[in-house]
């Protein structure tokens, strides 16, 4: 028995890997779901767009990721433009981060079409705009300099929605939706500054980062990681905006599960170690 | 199965990815050295559309000759490859360091110092709700309390003896505590990650997930 205990900190990683695979795979495919506690900052996230006028000012979301961190970021995306297409709102969409520039293309123009929003009128999207901090600075001063044309090739006096935006005054909410430290530069430079306010939708690896932003009132809401995106989407079925859960919630399980794995194996590896100190001890 | 040539495309370099975890092979050299031309590819293409034609060939079509001031500061980069001009190179640097950190300093200290520093001070808003998870008297205090014992932690111009050995231990289970959350966050963003590419390989590729 001791000899088995000692083994348990020698695991072949391999194994843990398939334990992993087998436990992640199982309430996907058998599509077990399970309701979700919403977290304060998805709470007044979701409560700070649903307040937003409809047909009035647009907010700003900013597709701030790379590929890598899409499955976390997508269902994000995707539960907010439901929302804002739902209600009626309109948004201005752009990028800091050049791969982001054609996620939010595709992600943007395929939900637009489940609500029969149209370019220019429901909706702008601007593409990847290099520079970083000097856009957010730039929209400050004057949104046209920022967002001379859309990703289309449209100019912006082109753009029936872009009249009468002139800065972040006429944008009653930035989203930023980012792997990164991109949020931090939102709030430095356009919440600072410019005194906009700034919500973000980052992986769960950046999520501890913004806690002590949401504290001080410096981010107005957020959405952690695939949890966060899953609770956005409960929160758009319970106030009826859309009839189902998405590729989110699915992964709740999945994730839960995984994270009982985790511990488990967590707690035997601390057993193993201990035995195996207490017999090279005799 | 799809029958989407680009999704088989997508789910093969996956899986050629994945049989990394059994161990290194040459199918996942293959399908790493792709993903890295094709981002190295991506991004000059991206860079000269985005950077070179808006900001150098349009005004240079335009006429506007001004433009031919930044570009040669920018050209002083290159200088890095002449031994005896490299000394050029610090101009643009000084630069773009001068104009960031002018830029910067100032918001960062307003937005990451000043404005935690307040985040740290126990006020009548708090009052409002005792529970509230980032504003109430409850976090109010333990928030209080971590910083001052976190910082003296690490406080390294006294011994930690008496109350300061006090508050530096307290500071490091605050510390302590902090790095396991973070932990446990980055455990769900990398089983997120995993649970995507299983949606899209059974979801997309083989529909066996509705």
């Amino acid at each position: 028995m001791m000899k088995f205990l000692s083994k348990l900190n020698r695991m072949d990683r391999r194994i843990v890997f398939l334990l992993v695979t087998v436990v992640i795979l199982i309430p996907l495919l058998l599509n077990i779901q399970s309701r979700l506690y919403v977290d304060k900052a998805t709470h007044d996230l979701f409560n700070r767009i649903d307040a937003i006028q409809p047909g009035g000012q647009p907010i700003l979301i900013s597709f701030d990721y790379d590929p890598q961190v899409a499955p976390e970021l997508d269902p994000m995306a995707v539960a907010v433009l439901r929302h804002c297409f739902a209600k009626g709102i309109k948004v201005i969409g752009m990028g800091l981060q050049p791969q982001g520039d054609a996620i939010g293309e595709a992600i943007i123009s395929r939900i637009s079409k489940e609500y029969n929003k149209k370019s220019g009128t429901d909706y702008c999207y601007f593409g990847y705009r290099p520079g970083g901090y000097i856009v957010m600075l730039y929209i400050g001063e004057n949104v046209k300099k920022a967002l001379p044309q859309d990703y289309y090739g449209v100019s912006y006096d082109s753009l029936p929605m872009m009249k009468g935006i002139h800065n972040y005054d006429d944008i009653p909410l930035v989203l930023s939706l980012a792997g990164s430290t991109w949020p931090n530069t939102w709030i430095m430079f356009a919440g600072t500054r410019y005194k906009a306010s700034i919500a973000d939708g980052c992986t769960a690896v950046m999520a501890p980062e913004y806690y002590p932003f949401l504290q001080t009132g410096q981010l107005v809401g957020q959405m952690a990681g695939m949890k966060g995106a899953a609770e956005y989407e409960q929160l758009i079925v319970d106030a009826g905006y859309t009839k189902s859960k998405d590729i989110a919630s699915k992964a709740m399980s999945a994730i839960s599960y995984s994270h009982i794995l985790i511990i488990l194996l967590i707690v035997m590896g601390n057993i193993g170690y201990f035995v195996t100190r207490r017999m090279e001890n005799k | 199965m799809s029958g989407n040539p680009w999704i088989w495309l997508a789910a093969l370099l996956s899986l050629a990815i994945f049989s990394f975890l059994y161990k290194d092979n040459p199918t996942y050299k293959f399908a790493e050295h792709l993903f890295t031309g094709l981002t190295v590819g991506y991004m000059v293409v991206l860079t000269w559309n985005t950077y070179a034609i808006p900001y150098i060939v349009i005004p240079l079509q335009e006429h506007r000759w001004l433009i031919f001031i930044p570009i040669a500061v920018g050209m002083l980069y290159f200088t890095k490859f002449i031994p005896k001009l490299s000394y050029l190179m610090l101009i643009p640097i000084a630069i773009s360091l001068g104009f960031g950190s002018g830029l910067g300093i100032p918001l960062y200290v307003e937005a990451d110092l000043f404005k935690q520093i307040q985040g740290t001070m126990i006020n009548t808003s708090m009052l409002k709700n005792i529970w509230d998870p980032y504003n109430g008297l409850v976090v109010g205090i333990l928030i209080l309390i971590g910083t001052i014992c976190t910082i003296s932690y690490f406080f390294f111009s006294r011994e930690h003896k008496g109350a300061l050995k006090i508050s530096a231990s307290t500071g490091i289970w605050f510390v302590m505590i902090g790095f396991g959350a973070s932990f446990g966050y980055t455990v769900m963003a990398r089983m997120s990650l995993l649970i995507g590419r299983m949606q899209f390989l059974f979801t997309d590729w083989i529909h066996l997930i509705k």
